[in-house]
């Protein structure tokens, strides 16, 4: 994405922006929403208010300009998340070019660049809540289902940062970087009730409260609680005599918390969440048992955050923060009247202290260092009757982080960037080093390219290292795993043109290597390296945005990749990854301002595995949205409206996804 | 461990000891707009010095207006108030509506019906009925929507130079 705006905002007012533009470290979860003095803007005339940017990037832990982050960079806002009835992140990254969505009826996972991540808990992205880390310390999840801890409602926007972050943000930053902004308390000055009822007896509720004080306190409050009876499906695979049609009902259902709290004050700001949720697992799925009582995960994650941020000096800023978090898993299976109950629990402390500074002419100089003690680290697994315990261990690590990132105006026009991050881990004996070049080339007002090359880790989990469980199939630990890694070389070329139409394209080219995998042996399966894997392909995004509010973006990627592992007997196979991917949103005012309409679409290819082949999809969701005063929202969705009745791959049989789903909601503000 | 992580806390605290960094918030953009509006708009009685009215709850700080009082005061003659009563409204040559009380929009912007007073708002989304000036954000900057049929019902003139920067709602 360009902002046209932004380049001739340079032109108009050259210093002010200038400074603007060098100004500006962003707490993750600031108010501020850029930085500069107000005696700047008391100078400015009007036209040159209108160049001031109100909202930046915040992927590259400081704000910057999109037009000159060097990755892809997707943002969508709040008026999309309410426009297109967005429910949760992965209905947010369902429209962003290169990610697909898979359901396994257990998790959402996210697909990306041609890489399907249903086996990993989403570890291959990094998913933030402003700038805090919420891939939990056990499984490495980031989660784009309502286990994360937030409520689309409560969202500002969502940065999607194609390409890899570990120069930046270490472990996990592989694929893609993903910082969900929240509101502010100001954004509301009062509370707000939310309720929605969608299909298969889902209700969801929320109560939030902000507001910003004369003095200067911006606070947020809110609660939310989400119950689903969920789908009843069919397995026809699972059927046996006592259950011809392989039927299983009750067991789909969802039941799920989420409470979120911020406060900013001066220099500091405080934020704090928890999420819970509860997902029963189908009979058939993954072969567990048909009938009550049925199996069932449950993932509770809470995270604190303090952080202090201070100009020290007009070109130095300063900011620390201090963080903890706690994970709790419980998962009991049932395979065969046997039950297989995993217990783990995480939490974990740690802080992060960082300086910007921008002391020499066109240097913007970055430095930090990020700590995080990992305290406790258990592992719970037994079977019963009779019980029998296979696992009862608890670990504690660390992890340290030390990185540099330098980005430098080599003339007007040509911006060079040049990062990296060391990290080490008391988990691997392995210290990994992550560095990052970029290059940012204004070739015209209207036309950017951006070279990258950057490398990337995803670390082995203490679960791939150490879970046990004796049951079907048993899975054994491996200490001796060592961290996968992916080189990313990407060239994209932003283009403006007719005023309001942006246009991007970038083409990469990856490997990975050591990827982490599992292997099937004859009595037992456990995470292994495996070979190397190279992926290549493009996305492309246009997106233009008229007067009225109505906004069309529309996206197509296309992806290659073929695995090197000997062992593969079909190196040319994307496992369960279309090679084809079309996305389209439009929404626009109807009738009246007071009428918003949102129609999205994604168009996927077939996906092939070596066990079977998937055929492609179209998905079309269409939202209502009608705003009778200006206290109340009300909203119709429709979700899949095609419905096609597709089986997803993942599971011991296809998985049934829900279909044709629709939802009511209403929000009020008073 | 504890060992580095307490003296993080202690630099920590350190630090926190000195002052607040001055730095631009979305509302101090808004209060530089009211009072560049000034500028633009002409009175039919041509006001000295013309009249801000903040109605509801304040949204500024003020030591922003003060610094940008200061920063146009050989430009711009205007000043701040922060009227309590619907009555003192119509005294106003600018009134902004503060989001508290977006409510009586309707109340308000009868009372004030036809008053030479340029009413402005900052709803996202839609310009509320009555509302000459509305401002809002669009692509990360903040930007305006002029209802002109209501500004010209309240013999105000508009500079054409803003009229251009403007987004022109019917």
């Amino acid at each position: 994405m360009i902002d046209n705006a932004s380049t001739t905002g340079f032109n108009h007012c050259p210093k002010a922006s200038l400074r603007l533009a060098i100004a500006g470290l962003l707490l993750g979860a600031s108010v501020t929403v850029f930085a500069t003095e107000v005696n700047d803007i008391g100078r400015m005339d009007l036209e040159q208010l209108m160049s001031v940017e109100l909202e930046t990037v915040t992927a590259s832990k400081y704000s910057q300009k999109l037009s000159e982050t060097a990755s892809s960079v997707t943002v969508i806002g709040k008026d999309q998340i309410q426009q297109f009835g967005f429910r949760t992140l992965s209905d947010v990254l369902r429209t962003v070019p290169g990610f697909f969505i898979t359901n396994n009826r257990e998790y959402d996972n996210a697909g990306v660049r041609g890489f399907d991540q249903s086996a990993a808990y989403n570890g291959r992205l990094l998913v933030m809540i402003d700038g805090i880390r919420m891939n939990e310390a056990i499984y490495d999840s980031g989660f784009t289902d309502n286990a994360l801890p937030i409520d689309m409602d409560l969202v500002e926007r969502v940065e999607v940062v194609r390409g890899p972050g570990s120069s930046l943000y270490g472990n996990n930053a592989f694929f893609a970087v993903i910082n969900v902004i929240t509101k502010r308390g100001g954004n509301y000055q009062g509370g707000e009730l939310a309720g929605a009822w969608s299909s298969f007896d889902t209700y969801k509720g929320r109560a939030s409260y902000g507001r910003k004080l004369d003095n200067g306190l911006d606070f947020l409050a809110s609660g939310t609680g989400f119950n689903s009876a969920g789908q009843s499906l069919q397995i026809p695979e699972a059927a046996s005599p006592g259950n011809p049609l392989g039927e299983s009902s009750g067991a789909n259902n969802e039941h799920d918390k989420q409470f979120f709290a911020k406060a900013n004050w001066g220099n500091f700001s405080f934020e704090g969440g928890y999420g819970r949720r509860f997902k029963g697992i189908p009979g058939g799925i993954f072969g567990v048992d048909f009938g009550t009582p049925a199996s069932s995960l449950q993932d509770s994650e809470a995270f604190v955050n303090l952080q202090y941020q201070k100009a020290l000096s007009p070109k130095l800023d300063f900011t620390a923060r201090a963080f903890y978090g706690d994970y709790d898993f419980k998962g009991q299976y049932r395979y065969g009247g046997t039950l297989i109950s995993n217990l783990n629990h995480a939490w974990w402390s740690g802080m992060e202290m960082r300086l910007l500074s921008s002391h020499f002419d066109g240097h913007k100089l970055l430095a930090g260092v990020e700590v995080q003690e990992n305290w406790q680290l258990q592992l719970y697994a037994d079977s019963s009757p009779p019980v029998s315990v296979s696992q009862d261990d608890s670990h504690d690590t660390h992890r340290v982080g030390i990185f540099l990132q330098d980005d430098m105006d080599l003339t007007k026009r040509l911006k060079l960037s040049l990062g990296a991050r060391f990290d080490d881990s008391s988990l691997s004996s392995q210290s990994m080093f992550s560095p990052r070049v970029g290059l940012v080339y204004q070739m015209l007002t209207d036309t950017v390219f951006k070279l990258q090359y950057g490398k990337a880790f995803r670390a082995p989990t203490i679960a791939q290292q150490y879970y046990t469980v004796y049951g079907i199939p048993s899975q054994m630990p491996n200490k001796g795993l060592q961290p996968e890694q992916i080189d990313t070389v990407s060239l994209a070329w932003e283009q403006a043109f007719a005023e309001n139409w942006h246009f991007t394209a970038t083409g990469y080219y990856l490997k990975q290597s050591k990827r982490l995998g599992l292997e099937n042996l004859d009595s037992f399966q456990h995470t292994v390296n495996l070979g190397a894997d190279i992926g290549y392909g493009g996305e492309f995004e246009v997106q233009r945005r008229w007067d009225n509010g109505a906004l069309l973006r529309s996206g197509y990627s296309l992806a290659f990749a073929k695995d090197q592992d000997p062992a593969n007997l079909d190196p040319d196979v994307l496992s369960n990854v279309p090679r084809h991917l079309y996305q389209l949103n439009f929404m626009t005012p109807l009738f009246s301002p007071k009428w918003r309409g949102g129609f999205d679409m994604q168009v996927l290819t077939s996906r092939t595995s070596l066990q079977a082949k998937t055929p492609g999809y179209t998905r079309v969701g269409l939202n209502l949205l009608y705003q009778p005063i200006t206290y109340l929202d009300l909203s119709a969705s429709v979700y899949d409206l095609l419905g096609d009745n597709r089986l997803e791959p993942g599971g011991t049989y296809g998985i049934p996804q829900e279909g044709r789903t629709f939802r009511l909601k209403f929000e009020c503000r008073f | 461990m504890i060992k580095k992580i307490t003296v993080w806390a202690l630099l920590l605290i350190f630090t926190a000891g000195a002052g607040l960094a001055d730095e631009v918030t979305e509302y101090d953009l808004k209060a530089a707009y009211l009072l560049n509006f000034a500028d633009y708009v002409e009175w039919p009685n041509s006001p000295k010095p013309i009249t801000i009215c903040v109605y509801g709850d304040n949204p500024f700080k003020a030591t922003t207006i003060a610094t940008l009082l200061e920063a146009k005061a050989g430009q711009i003659d205007a000043d701040f108030k922060y009227p309590r009563q619907l009555e003192q409204l119509t005294a106003c040559n600018i009134l902004y509506l503060a989001p508290s009380e977006q409510e009586n929009f309707g109340k308000t912007i009868a009372l004030l019906r036809n008053a030479p007073v340029l009413v402005v708002t900052d709803v996202q989304g839609r310009s509320p009925p009555g509302a000459m000036i509305n401002l809002i954000t669009e692509s990360n900057r903040l930007r305006f929507e002029i209802n002109i049929s209501t500004v010209l019902a309240a013999k105000l003139k508009i500079s054409s130079k803003m009229l251009k920067l403007a987004k022109i709602v019917p």
